[in-house]
């Protein structure tokens, strides 16, 4: 699928840790409205990357254009803002505040940003009603008032997606979201990201299940030794040389 | 009421405020500081210094003076943007040591000698009664309460719960923890800057080892005891840790004692505080 | 003078070695700031006072230091710290807190609040090299800790022992792929890191001819300054930071007079680490 509008540009990112290059020279963008795969072998880069583009981690080299505005100097907190969410590989949710509560802190940089507008009150109705309906998109408003390091695991990946969702995102960064979880619960996040698509928010999964990615996504980035291997349709890459080499060479070595 | 009851119940609200501003500080923003008898002594110095060198008038010194530690607390704050929590807990204790070995060597700031003569607030031109001074007292307390519970359930206060849950998690999803951080530090020590006025201006004679190390441990206490994060807790805490050497005062040489063993048994049987979660106290209320 | 200074540093930072070096250790496998290591310290020096009185041996009471030191270590660790692991880490430090004021206060009740001395005549005797004297007890705090530190290096770079305190202390996930008792472990870090602090009370004491129940105050604090410096969990960095911040404080007092009281030196050499070299002074010569 073709995408003339471009949401987000990684340009040649590198990322040095001391002797280490996490990333070398890491470089594709995305359309606005796409559904794209990180895949790649366990240490390959696919958490950095995604670091990189929400800003925990600055790059050594390279840039990060969101919406045609080089934003590689920003904060995480900043990009979050402009509408990158993410969510974590291992899950972290605000451990002792309930769903809701956990929702609503995000939900409330929209309003409270400013320090002095900051000590407003925040529950009021019409903010727990649109807190409400994020809950209720990913299936966790019964157990709003549950808090959030008591769930099992699938609702507290749930619970990252919400709170994702809550910074009014154009773009969500999927860091694993499926994995750890069991058939019935891939089958309902993967709805819940076709939902999310077709709101037009933009979506990047990095993920090791093929097969949620070969349905989900239109086009996928294969990474190895934080090097860009292939890029193209999920058909494409699957067939693609260097691909199986990196994934069964690893296996039967 | 008599003196020593007047001077006990001022001592008591006084550590209430210190108590519920460093809760501001650790029970909110999660941020570990052993040296709040520093914001403390930087108040009671501001107000001694501007009032006693400068000739200030009392309200104008007073505000001043809150200005001066809120600005210093924004600053130390600032290791805690960069530092994770166990270098924070030594650096807040090296502030401490810091800052009352400047006010103790430093003849600007009196030396060991201190300074004396700090006026006690006046109206009409004559000195107030204790009695008054211990109502006005017990008002600042209520508005310390007061900016405790906005602070509370206010967006801030839930932002701050976050970045203390998960600083990173808070970051990607739009709260600043350096924003919000500093404010805690900011309101913390502003308030510390206030019990320290009052302080100063209660006993009119001040010197550095009024704010050493083990008054910010007992402080820091105050808030664990009594549950940090809540806001019965660190006033219940500042009661009972002043309160309960008096009862002990048959005792007296085994005062400190009971008091460490007092804070190893809290920590092993109540560590979120009685007020906190699981505490006796809330425990109680709850049933009830 | 100036290498009269010196060698007086290297006494003082010696000692501040054995109390570091404990300290960094526990911090590498509990990751607990341990203020209650001081209370060892403490402990320590009245234990081995004692056996000196009575068998007038130094070499008994250095031994009855330690292993009553080690023995009191492996009680904290097991009836305080062990049961406070699943908590945050300011619960501990509260209760280390705790444990070292009520072992002070203990000690204080015990053996009384007065200074206890050595006999008289014991270490008199001075030595002149060149233009160097050199008295008899700091001989024997040099000595003494010059084979304790010895003892260190051999078990912490030549045993399993050390290997897997290295490796728990850098990864626990490292350590748990490699097997290691975790419990087991803890248990000797604590006998082995509380045996030195108790022998350090012991040379502080007869170094300075007294014991007295708050002279861990002043270790507690600045041993954690030390390990800030030295990068927290690192035991060389810990020893290289006691031997310097040890030099640092005697010139600063014998030779460039500074008025900051000699104690928060420490804290100010700290603070400057923190803003340049956040991972402590050892990162200066990074080997690999």
């Amino acid at each position: 699928m073709e995408h003339d509008k471009k949401i987000l540009e990684v340009c040649n990112i590198t990322k040095q840790f001391g002797g280490l290059k996490a990333l070398n020279g890491i470089d594709f963008s995305i359309g606005d409205g796409e559904i794209f795969g990180i895949v790649g072998p366990n240490g390959a880069g696919k958490t950095t990357l995604f670091n990189i583009i929400s800003g925990v981690l600055k790059p050594t080299n390279g840039s990060i254009i969101y919406k045609h505005k080089n934003i590689t100097k920003l904060g995480a907190y900043k990009r979050a803002r402009l509408g990158i969410g993410r969510t974590f590989q291992v899950v972290r949710p605000f451990a002792h505040l309930s769903v809701e509560e956990n929702v609503l802190a995000a939900y409330g940089i929209r309003f409270y940003y400013n320090p002095l507008t900051s000590f407003l009150k925040y529950n009021t109705d019409k903010h727990k009603k649109n807190v409400d309906d994020i809950l209720k998109m990913v299936g966790l408003y019964e157990l709003k008032d549950r808090v959030s390091n008591e769930l099992p695991l699938g609702f507290q990946r749930r619970l990252e997606i919400a709170r994702a969702l809550a910074v009014n995102p154009k773009i969500i960064l999927l860091d694993e979201s499926f994995s750890g979880l069991s058939f019935s619960e891939i089958e309902s996040i993967k709805k819940l990201v076709v939902d999310l698509n077709k709101r037009g928010i933009t979506i990047i999964i990095i993920e090791h299940n093929m097969p949620v990615i070969m349905e989900l996504c239109q086009r996928v980035l294969v990474i190895n030794y934080g090097k860009k291997i292939a890029l193209g349709s999920p058909e494409d890459v699957v067939n693609n040389r260097e691909v199986i080499e990196a994934y069964l060479g690893k296996k039967y070595n | 009421m008599g003196d020593y009851l007047t001077t006990l119940l001022i001592t008591v609200g006084i550590y209430t405020i210190l108590s519920l501003s460093l809760n501001i500080i650790v029970g909110y923003a999660g941020q570990i500081s052993l040296g709040h008898a520093a914001f403390w002594a930087i108040g009671a110095y501001s107000f001694a210094v501007l009032t006693t060198k400068y000739s200030i008038p009392f309200v104008e010194a007073a505000f001043f003076s809150i200005v001066i530690t809120t600005l210093v607390g924004i600053f130390l704050g600032l290791p805690s943007l960069r530092v994770s929590e166990d270098f924070l807990a030594i650096t807040t204790i090296g502030i401490n040591f810091i800052v009352q070995g400047i006010f103790n060597s430093f003849d600007y700031f009196g030396g060991a000698m201190g300074i004396g003569n700090i006026p006690f607030p006046t109206m009409h031109g004559d000195m107030i009664s204790n009695n008054t001074f211990l109502f006005i007292t017990y008002l600042l307390v209520a508005l310390t309460i007061i900016i405790s519970y906005i602070f509370k359930v206010s967006w801030a206060g839930l932002a701050s719960f976050a970045i203390k849950d998960d600083e990173l998690a808070a970051d990607v999803s739009g709260i600043s923890p350096v924003i919000f951080k500093l404010l805690s530090f900011a309101i913390g020590s502003a308030l510390a800057g206030l019990a320290g006025i009052l302080y100063a201006s209660f006993m009119g004679f001040i010197s550095a080892n009024d704010f050493s190390f083990p008054v910010s441990v007992a402080i820091l206490a105050m808030v664990m005891v009594g549950g940090e994060g809540t806001i019965l807790g660190p006033i219940f805490g500042a009661f009972l840790l002043i309160l309960l050497p008096e009862f002990f005062r048959p005792i007296h040489s085994y005062r400190m004692f009971l008091y460490g063993i007092l804070l190893v048994l809290m920590m092993i049987y109540q560590p979120n505080g009685f007020f906190g979660k699981k505490g006796i106290v809330w425990s109680m209320i709850k049933k009830s | 003078m100036l290498l009269q200074q010196i060698i007086n540093g290297l006494t003082i930072g010696g000692i501040y070695a054995l109390i570091a070096m404990g300290l960094a250790l526990v911090y590498g496998i509990l990751r607990i700031i341990h203020v209650a290591h001081a209370g060892v310290y403490v402990v320590g020096a009245y234990i081995g006072l004692y056996t000196f009185l009575i068998t007038h041996s130094f070499v008994l009471a250095a031994l009855a230091s330690m292993a009553v030191g080690s023995l009191f270590g492996v009680a904290v660790q097991k009836f305080v710290y062990l049961p406070l692991l699943k908590h945050s880490p300011i619960i501990s430090l509260i209760a280390s807190i705790g444990v070292f004021i009520a072992t002070q206060e203990g000690v204080r009740l015990i053996f009384g609040p007065y200074i206890k001395s050595f006999p008289s005549g014991i270490f008199d005797a001075q030595y002149h090299i060149g233009g160097i004297i050199i008295t008899q007890s700091q001989l024997v705090v040099l000595v003494f800790s010059v084979l304790a530190i010895s003892a260190i290096w051999f078990v912490t770079e030549k045993t399993k022992f050390g290997l897997a305190l290295k490796a728990v202390s850098q990864d626990m996930d490292m350590a748990e792929s490699v097997a290691i008792d975790s419990k087991k472990l803890m248990f000797l870090a604590f006998a082995f890191g509380s045996a030195f602090a108790g022998l350090a009370g012991l040379l502080v004491g007869s170094y300075f001819n007294s014991v007295y129940p708050a002279m861990g105050d002043v270790p507690a604090y600045k041993s954690l300054a030390i390990i800030v410096v030295g990068g927290m969990s690192n035991i060389w960095g810990a020893f290289w930071a006691s031997i310097f911040i040890g030099v640092l404080e005697t010139l600063s007092i014998g030779v460039f007079n500074i008025p900051l009281p000699r104690d928060s030196l420490a804290f100010i050499f700290m603070v400057f680490v923190l803003m340049f070299k956040p991972e402590g002074i050892m990162g200066l010569f990074k080997r690999n």
